[in-house]
């Protein structure tokens, strides 16, 4: 396989907050990339540090006294964790943009929707208000919003929930960034309305070329969306495959208890849906060795005891395991 | 927007009612009898009665009702017993002084306490904040006049520089001497205010600035500096706007016992001098302006939130 | 045999849940103690408030002199070994004098605060439960809101006439809306959770629901509205006794200390600033100790 130029470098990152009982790693050392025109599949249960992760690209924590980042992350070649506030202001919004689960509490409810399309516009391109005011009906119509010209001057809460988040979208992409982060972009919104979401995003990945981190706890829309996956367990990654691999020949317990969890159509007859027992435990409480083994129907004493790191189990598929499934 | 001021004047109506009817009970319905009280233990019988005549104490409890509120409506507040003017002119009499410290006093109270409460909110568990809430918690335990007292002995009986009592009136001795005069008194009553108003604003700060429309602006790129003042103060704001109409009825009340401590001839004193006198129509009147006045106040603070809030829809 | 494994997992499942859940209860209370503990301003509010409690009980032991003893020799004089806070114009030893005052003063709160909260949650937890009754009741506290405390209660003093009992009454009538209001609504949202329609409908009365399963769970809003209106209650008692309206005069209260005060404010600072001090002391110990809890029992504050 050709080696394809990548747009963003995630490297051994860990982030960790400060807290009245001391130091939490919401996410630890977690390693990934992106290829340019790419979309990327980030799969987790709530509270496993894909949204972390997520706004830890864009520094988007208040870093004086809340949160320590550690690692890399390369953006086209620069470490956005060394560079100064200033520069990093200029990159968010303009080369890498974010969409936000909710799209109601993400709009600013006492601004208009032009307005809000508009301020990114004006900072990052220097434009000039009617230009950009323009520019902002333009990316309604993009993706997709009917009467634009109408809908600019109206405010967040007079929009139905999908045209909220096509206005994120729009804000999103408004400077044509060269990658996207959607956190959770369709969790908020009823099911018709979430293909059409996804197509959309998919469609503008398509037209223009723009790398694209799809966090989702959604294993059917990343089948239908991504090319690679990565999966996302209590802050650390435990699988990353093409989507094909991951879906036929899942190697992590966990991977494998998500994906038997899907309900298929062509199931008939009463059948009990697989769970993964026992829940996801706090912060606080991680494991010391595997941190999935207290879950895992397959640990063994070793896995209580040690952590697997991630490793490359055949050439395509990287997963932290002792025991892959289908390697013995 | 009409319709929806109608409306919501019409909405008054009932707690108006509620409210003389509260009033009313007060003078009317309170064990004694308000003739003999008034009059005081020498009065004889037929000057009690006399009184109980020209007061209409001697009809059924709801003909005086009627007739009280009926008065109201012609402009009637009541006569007082000691004072020879119209009820109305005794009350625009007093009210300038009142008015004048109160807005000097919210003034002084929303400089003081929006900085505050906006720096306190950004250095949150930082020194800046520690230092702003203890500030605030005595602000808040120390009444008006007794700060009052204690600002008399300093700038006044120590240092000498600010006057400790008197009133000056805009139109005898110029802005500057009125100002001069209702410093002291406007801080002393400004301060507790102040006070609430920075908690307020420092909780509404913080809860705006840990929303998500805040971490979305942080991700489009927009200065530290802009986000602050453009994205969070809009929406911080929109509940202060309740704050500031509460602290003006709160202030204006306040001024009673204020004006007492520096001897202000204002609403508070008449008051006072009325229960003094036992010149309970007085009261009566006076209170039912504060309330009416209360109500108002209250009317235009919602419909400045209408104003300001586009989630809220005047129509 | 599927149907019944299906069934005992199932049940196992909802056992496992209720103990789960009761541990989380446990383990918020413990969080809300831990937390109580640890916010120090409010342990400092805590102890304030009792020690200036155990001052106002103790004062015949603690005042040097009786809160009336003149002597006439001694008018206005500076505080010294003597009177370590100095003399009055009477001559009466004004610590002696502040620390009855803290009877007369503390006792007015406490009583205050007290009646307003069984009264306030009697009349909020009954106007919670019957709608017609909530209509009137609302009302009438909706116009007594609409009429600034202090003026209420000055009002009500003028034409009652002053004494202690008189400025505890009138006090009360003005705070037991406030204690109405958020107990009842308080009461409403339990009403919603607590599925208090499907007791009715098992046959529990009014009463029983009202006082067993609705009032526990309002409690912790109303401590702290009671625990602000203690604080304010003395600071209205001083107020009304300042303005000559509240307690009568030769009794001790921090008001009537204030008052006098206040005519010989040219020559005699300790009498304002002493007895100044003395009550904003409780009060600031109430409010911290208010805002304490307040802060425990709010998740947003964490």
């Amino acid at each position: 396989m050709a080696e394809q130029e990548k747009i963003l470098e995630v490297k051994k990152l860990t982030t960790s907050f400060k807290t009245e009982r001391g130091k939490m790693n919401a996410v630890q050392g977690v390693s990934f990339y992106v290829n340019k025109g790419e979309i990327l599949g980030v799969v987790g249960e709530s509270g496993c540090g894909k949204s972390v992760t997520a706004q830890s690209i864009l520094r988007l924590y208040d870093e004086k006294y809340l949160v320590e980042y550690q690692g890399e992350i390369l953006f086209d070649g620069v470490d956005l964790l060394e560079i100064p506030e200033k520069e990093m202001q200029n990159k968010r919004g303009k080369d890498i943009s974010m969409v936000f689960q909710d799209a109601l509490s993400a709009l600013n409810p006492v601004f208009t929707v032009g307005e809000q399309i508009m301020e990114p516009l004006m900072n990052h391109q220097h434009m000039k208000k009617e230009e950009a005011r323009k520019r902002a009906v333009e990316m309604l119509r993009l993706v997709g919003i009917p009467a634009p010209e109408k809908r600019v001057s109206q405010y967040p809460h007079e929009l139905s929930g999908g045209m909220r988040q096509r206005v994120m979208i729009a804000i999103a992409l408004s400077c044509n960034p060269r990658l996207l982060i959607a956190d959770e972009p369709t969790t908020a919104l009823d099911v018709t309305i979430q293909a059409q979401i996804i197509d959309l995003i998919v469609e503008l990945n398509f037209k223009m070329h723009m790398g694209v981190i799809l966090i989702t706890h959604d294993l059917a829309v990343v089948a239908e969306t991504c090319k690679r996956v990565i999966v996302m367990y209590l802050g650390q990654t435990v699988e990353e495959a093409d989507v094909n691999d991951i879906f036929d020949h899942p190697m992590h317990p966990y991977t494998n208890g998500l994906i038997e969890s899907i309900p298929l159509l062509e199931d008939k007859g009463v059948k009990r849906l697989h769970t993964i027992s026992g829940m996801v435990p706090l912060l606080n409480q991680i494991p010391k060795g595997c941190r999935f083994a207290p879950r895992c129907p397959y640990a063994t004493e070793r896995c209580h005891r040690e952590m697997p790191e991630f490793v490359n189990a055949d050439g395509r598929h990287k997963v932290r395991c002792f025991y892959p499934i289908g390697l013995e | 927007m009409k319709k929806y001021v109608v409306k919501r004047v019409l909405s008054l109506i009932p707690v108006l009612i509620i409210v003389s009817v509260v009033i009313f009970c007060l003078i009317h319905l309170t064990p004694g009898d308000p003739a003999r009280t008034m009059l005081g233990d020498q009065a004889s019988e037929i000057e009690v009665e006399n009184l109980r005549e020209s007061m209409g104490l001697n009809d059924p409890i709801v003909v005086q009702y009627v007739h009280w509120v009926g008065g109201i409506f012609h402009g009637d507040f009541g006569t007082s017993i000691f004072m020879d003017e119209p009820m109305y002119k005794i009350i625009l009499d007093h009210i300038g002084p009142t008015i004048s410290l109160t807005i000097y006093a919210l003034l002084i109270s929303l400089i003081i306490a929006m900085p505050c409460g906006i720096i306190a909110a950004r250095k949150r568990g930082k020194s800046q904040d520690q230092v702003i809430s203890v500030f605030s918690m005595v602000g808040i335990s120390v009444p008006s006049f007794l700060l009052g007292m204690l600002l008399i002995i300093l700038f006044s009986v120590r240092m000498k520089i600010l006057p400790s009592a008197g009133y000056k009136a805009i139109v005898d001795n110029g802005f500057l001497k009125h100002i001069e005069y209702l410093t002291l008194p406007a801080i002393s009553l400004g301060l507790m205010q102040a006070a609430l108003i920075t908690r307020m604003t420092r909780s509404s700060v913080l809860e705006v600035l840990g929303s998500d429309y805040i971490k979305m602006a942080k991700a489009k790129g927009v200065k530290d500096k802009v986000i602050l003042i453009k994205h969070a103060l809009r929406n911080a704001l929109l509940p202060i706007i309740t704050v500031i109409g509460q602290s003006f009825i709160a202030l204006l009340s306040g001024a009673t016992v204020v004006e007492t401590v520096f001897n202000i001839p204002g609403i508070g004193q008449l008051v006072v001098n009325s229960v003094l006198r036992r010149d309970y129509e007085v009261i009566q009147a006076v209170v039912l302006v504060i309330a009416l006045g209360n109500v108002v106040v209250n009317l235009i603070v919602d419909l400045l939130y209408g104003l300001a809030d586009p989630r809220i829809s005047l129509e | 045999m599927d149907n019944i494994s299906a069934k005992t997992t199932n049940m196992q499942e909802e056992e496992n849940i209720a103990v789960l859940k009761k541990q989380l209860k446990k383990e918020q209370r413990q969080i809300k103690i831990h937390k109580f503990t640890n916010n120090k301003l409010a342990m400092i509010g805590a102890v304030i408030t009792i020690a200036m409690a155990l001052v106002a009980i103790l004062a015949p032991v603690i005042a040097p002199a009786g809160p009336y003893d003149m002597l006439v020799s001694d008018r206005l004089k500076n505080p010294s070994s003597v009177h370590i806070f100095g003399t009055d114009t009477f001559g009466r030893d004004l610590f002696s004098r502040i620390i009855y005052g803290a009877r007369v003063s503390m006792g007015v709160g406490a009583a205050v605060s007290t009646i307003s909260l069984v009264v306030g949650m009697v009349i909020g937890l009954y106007s919670s439960y019957y709608k017609t009754l909530d209509s009137i009741l609302m009302r009438i506290c909706d116009g007594l809101k609409a009429i600034p405390a202090i003026l209420l209660a000055i009002a009500f003093m003028a034409v009652m006439g002053t004494s202690v009992r008189n400025v505890i009454i009138s006090l009360a009538i003005v705070y037991i809306p406030d204690i109405a209001r958020i107990t009842r609504s308080s009461a409403l949202m339990v009403k919603e959770q607590m599925y208090i329609e499907s007791m009715k409908a098992l046959g529990a009365s009014a009463n029983r629901i009202i006082w067993f399963h609705i009032a526990p769970n309002v409690l912790s809003p109303v401590i702290v509205q009671t625990s602000f209106i203690f604080a304010t209650a003395i600071v209205q008692e001083a107020s009304l006794s300042f303005l000559g309206v509240g307690v009568p005069v030769p009794a001790p209260s921090w008001g009537n200390i204030l008052y006098e005060g206040k005519t010989v404010i040219y020559n005699a600072w300790w009498m304002i600033v002493l007895p100044g001090l003395s009550m904003a002391f409780p009060v600031l110990g109430l409010n911290l100790f208010g805002d304490g809890i307040r802060e425990v029992m709010d998740p947003m504050s964490n």
